[in-house]
């Protein structure tokens, strides 16, 4: 689709009706607290290709809340949100899975009742085309919040406003049968570019909230290492200042291809035409609730973030990388067409033997500066297109070491991607794996598991416009930590 | 104050109190069928099954509070919880799952009991608050961060010491942790039929001077229980008390805050 033709539908305005916007991530994490995974009642999910978020908080006094939250989650990212006045018919789905997984539930013990139900709160976020723009659509029932910052401006807040109005019988989704009333709560707001979106469960938002009222807005707070934020909440809940409850949120950036892009045939889009597979790679494996085999449930991913090129049918994630490698080289007189045809970092957890390849390489040398990273399966392409310099590296680069501004070589027939890391060192524990998130005009991070403890590096994408590295799904920051 | 969820990082305590006084014996509420003893029993097993659901997260119990059962009759003032269990003062949740005396399966939904009937002697409520008041103190010194502990007297209301007992009740109701003031709340189970009363926050129109004088005794709900109150149903006021009359004791339980519990919602 053309830029023409885009405006074409754009009911008589300059502003592209269907324009080239991507989400971003800001930070992107997964927290182990010390206790079990299991532990965890709440549930997140991100379904990057039709912009839907979701977050759900299992109410303790329930029985597998996790699942049951889990199961409201998959159901959103897989179908939608739900709208008011249909959630019956919106329950269905989740409530036919709790009801078909009823054996996994049984249990010998006399308390261990399958046919006790579960309740959980719930927030999903969706971006739609709309005329003129994009709009934000929220669904909610209960005291998961969404924060909404445009311009740095606190612009949408809620359903909660006020920390004082938190309590401990929030309104819920039930997986049982309820003669409740639908209080399904919806909202919508014409979305805007640089919109940061943050969907939090009930502890986080209570402590946003307060924070809010102390006029000490807390955002700044809220980015950084996985280390900076277990430390924080730690912190916080010590000094009773955030309730001991699990805590789970998802940043949500939004930006447009710059403006170098206008006229191009942009393959940024932001409902793609094709739809990448939602589950199938995991994360590090999960159990299910309380140790149940609900692995069908519990084991996708609670991202899966991928970069893929334009051109090509996204079919499985191996095949996009295979075909982003392959991709024609560009002009080896254009620097900056060069690189964009050359960066493409396709992952997908455990299904891309190319990622696979990239984290064996980064375990083996344990990050080191200047590693080189090869994706042997790659082919031959842009390898020979003279790409910039492989660079990893524990500092941030100079503009001197900049990997774009160094003298680049490769073999020929070997395709390689060059990954400088800025921020912390870290070993690769490819176990629990080592997803990428965030893929923004400047920017992809790379979750890496340490030794002891995750961290987060970000990676340079050297500055690319959007428009300039190809179709971009979405993917979402992810944050988890359990109460203790 | 009072804002602690109740979990495994901070546990709570409940310590349940138990009259096994002859006076049980009765029959409860004008009923030819079932003595206050039976009524009693059947609340304190109801009780400890509700606190046990509440830790289940399906096929696990969280430890999130510890347990202990007085029962008080004659000479007797001790632990009231058999089997495994017997002799110990505060067990964790988890541990009064795994260990009920039995567990009747006739009815539909598993019914553990932990308590038999037993009736007595006197009514030695004041000593039974001492003992009481000793396990408290003992354990809000190893968690002083927790929601403050909770104790569940269930009674006929007849004490042999009508005098002491407010005094100790008082003591009691001043052990702290940084979360607040021990909460005492009170269960009669009377022989005379009347109406239930849940919560109340006068004395007004309680059948007789047991009630009144358990009515006094009761902790004045916290913002927290009285709002998780009303969330269920029942109207409060900010007076209203940890008393009920009559009625289903697991109504006390419902209150406690474990954590998120549903409101309704569909």
């Amino acid at each position: 689709m053309t830029a023409a033709m885009r405006r074409g539908r754009s009911h008589g305005t300059e502003e592209p009706a269907e324009s080239a916007w991507i989400a971003r991530t800001t930070s992107v994490s997964y927290l182990r607290s010390k206790l079990a995974e299991t532990e965890s009642e709440d549930a997140v999910g991100c379904r990057d290709s039709a912009h839907i978020y979701a977050i759900a908080d299992g109410a303790t006094l329930s029985a597998f809340a996790g699942h049951w939250a889990q199961l409201l989650v998959d159901h959103a990212c897989e179908n939608g949100l739900p709208r008011r006045g249909q959630l019956d018919a919106w329950l269905k789905v989740p409530n036919e899975q709790w009801d078909a997984a009823r054996s996994e539930r049984a249990g010998e013990a006399w308390w261990s009742d399958p046919n006790r139900t579960a309740s959980a709160t719930f927030l999903g976020a969706q971006l739609s085309p709309q005329a003129g723009g994009q709009e934000w659509r929220f669904a909610m029932i209960g005291d998961c919040c969404a924060f909404l910052l445009r311009r740095g401006e606190l612009i949408l807040v809620g359903p909660i406003t006020r920390s004082a109005d938190f309590d401990f019988n929030p309104r819920c989704l039930s997986s049982g049968p309820s003669e409740a009333p639908d209080d399904l709560r919806e909202k919508t707001i014409p979305a805007e570019q640089g919109d940061v979106l943050i969907l939090a469960t009930d502890a986080l938002a209570e402590w946003i909230l307060r924070r809010l009222e102390e006029r000490d807005p807390p955002w700044t707070d809220l980015r950084g290492s996985q280390d900076h934020l277990a430390s924080l909440f730690d912190r916080e809940r010590e000094a009773r200042r955030m309730k001991n409850d699990d805590v789970s949120f998802i940043v949500i950036s939004l930006e447009r291809a710059p403006a170098d892009c206008a006229g191009e045939d942009s393959p940024i889009t932001l409902l793609p035409s094709v739809e990448p597979p939602y589950d199938g790679s995991g994360r590090q494996p999960v159990e299910g609730p309380a140790g149940a085999n609900l692995d069908r449930y519990t084991k996708r991913p609670l991202t899966l973030p991928t970069l893929i090129d334009s051109g090509d049918p996204p079919a499985r994630p191996r095949q996009v990388a295979q075909a982003r490698l392959d991709a024609p080289a560009p002009p080896r007189d254009e620097h900056q067409k060069l690189r964009t045809a050359l960066i493409a970092l396709v992952v997908s957890l455990l299904t891309s033997s190319v990622v696979s390849i990239l984290m064996k390489d980064l375990t083996a040398k344990d990050l080191n500066p200047h590693v080189t990273l090869e994706a042997t399966d790659g082919g031959p392409g842009v390898a020979s297109a003279a790409p910039p310099v492989p660079s990893v590296s524990a500092q941030a680069p100079t503009a001197q070491e900049h990997p774009a501004n160094t003298a680049a070589s490769a073999a020929p027939g070997v395709t390689e991607v060059w990954v400088p890391i800025v921020g912390q060192a870290a070993k690769v524990d490819l176990a629990k794996g080592a997803p990428v998130y965030g893929p923004s005009a400047s920017s992809v991070g790379i979750l890496l598991t340490g030794v002891h403890t995750p961290v987060i590096a970000r990676v340079d994408l050297f500055g690319l416009p959007a428009c300039k590295l190809g179709r971009i799904e979405v993917s979402a920051a992810v944050l988890q930590k359990k109460a203790e | 104050m009072y804002s602690e969820p109740m979990s495994k990082k901070r546990p709570g305590c409940i310590v349940v109190l138990i009259d096994q006084s002859g006076s049980m014996s009765d029959p409860f509420a004008g009923s030819e069928k079932q003595a206050k003893d039976a009524a009693c029993a059947l609340a304190v097993n109801r009780v400890l099954r509700e606190l046990v659901l509440c830790c289940s997260r399906g096929k696990s119990i969280s430890p999130r509070c510890e347990i202990g059962v007085i029962g008080y009759g004659g000479a007797n003032v001790a632990s009231a919880v058999g089997g495994r269990l017997s002799g110990k003062t505060l067990v964790s949740i988890a541990d009064v799952a795994d260990s009920p005396l039995r567990v009747d399966r006739s009815e539909a939904r598993p019914y553990p009991v932990w308590i038999e009937p037993k009736a007595s002697g006197g009514t030695p409520m004041t000593a039974a608050f001492v003992l009481a008041s000793e396990w408290l103190s003992e354990w809000t010194a190893r968690h002083p961060d927790s929601f403050p502990p909770i104790v569940i007297n269930i009674t006929d209301g007849e004490p042999d010491d009508e005098d002491s007992v407010p005094v100790v009740g008082r003591r009691l109701c001043q052990i702290s942790t940084s979360n607040g003031a021990a909460l005492l709340l009170n269960a009669h189970i009377s022989s005379t039929a009347g109406n239930e009363v849940l919560l109340p926050d006068s004395d007004v129109g309680l059948p007789d001077a047991y009630a009144r004088l358990l009515f006094d005794l009761s902790s004045v709900l916290p913002d927290s229980l009285r709002k998780s109150a009303e969330v269920q149903g029942f109207a409060t006021t900010p007076s209203s008390r940890g008393f009920v009359y009559n009625a289903n004791v697991e109504t006390l339980v419902r209150l406690l805050t474990f954590g998120s519990r549903p409101a309704e919602g569909r």
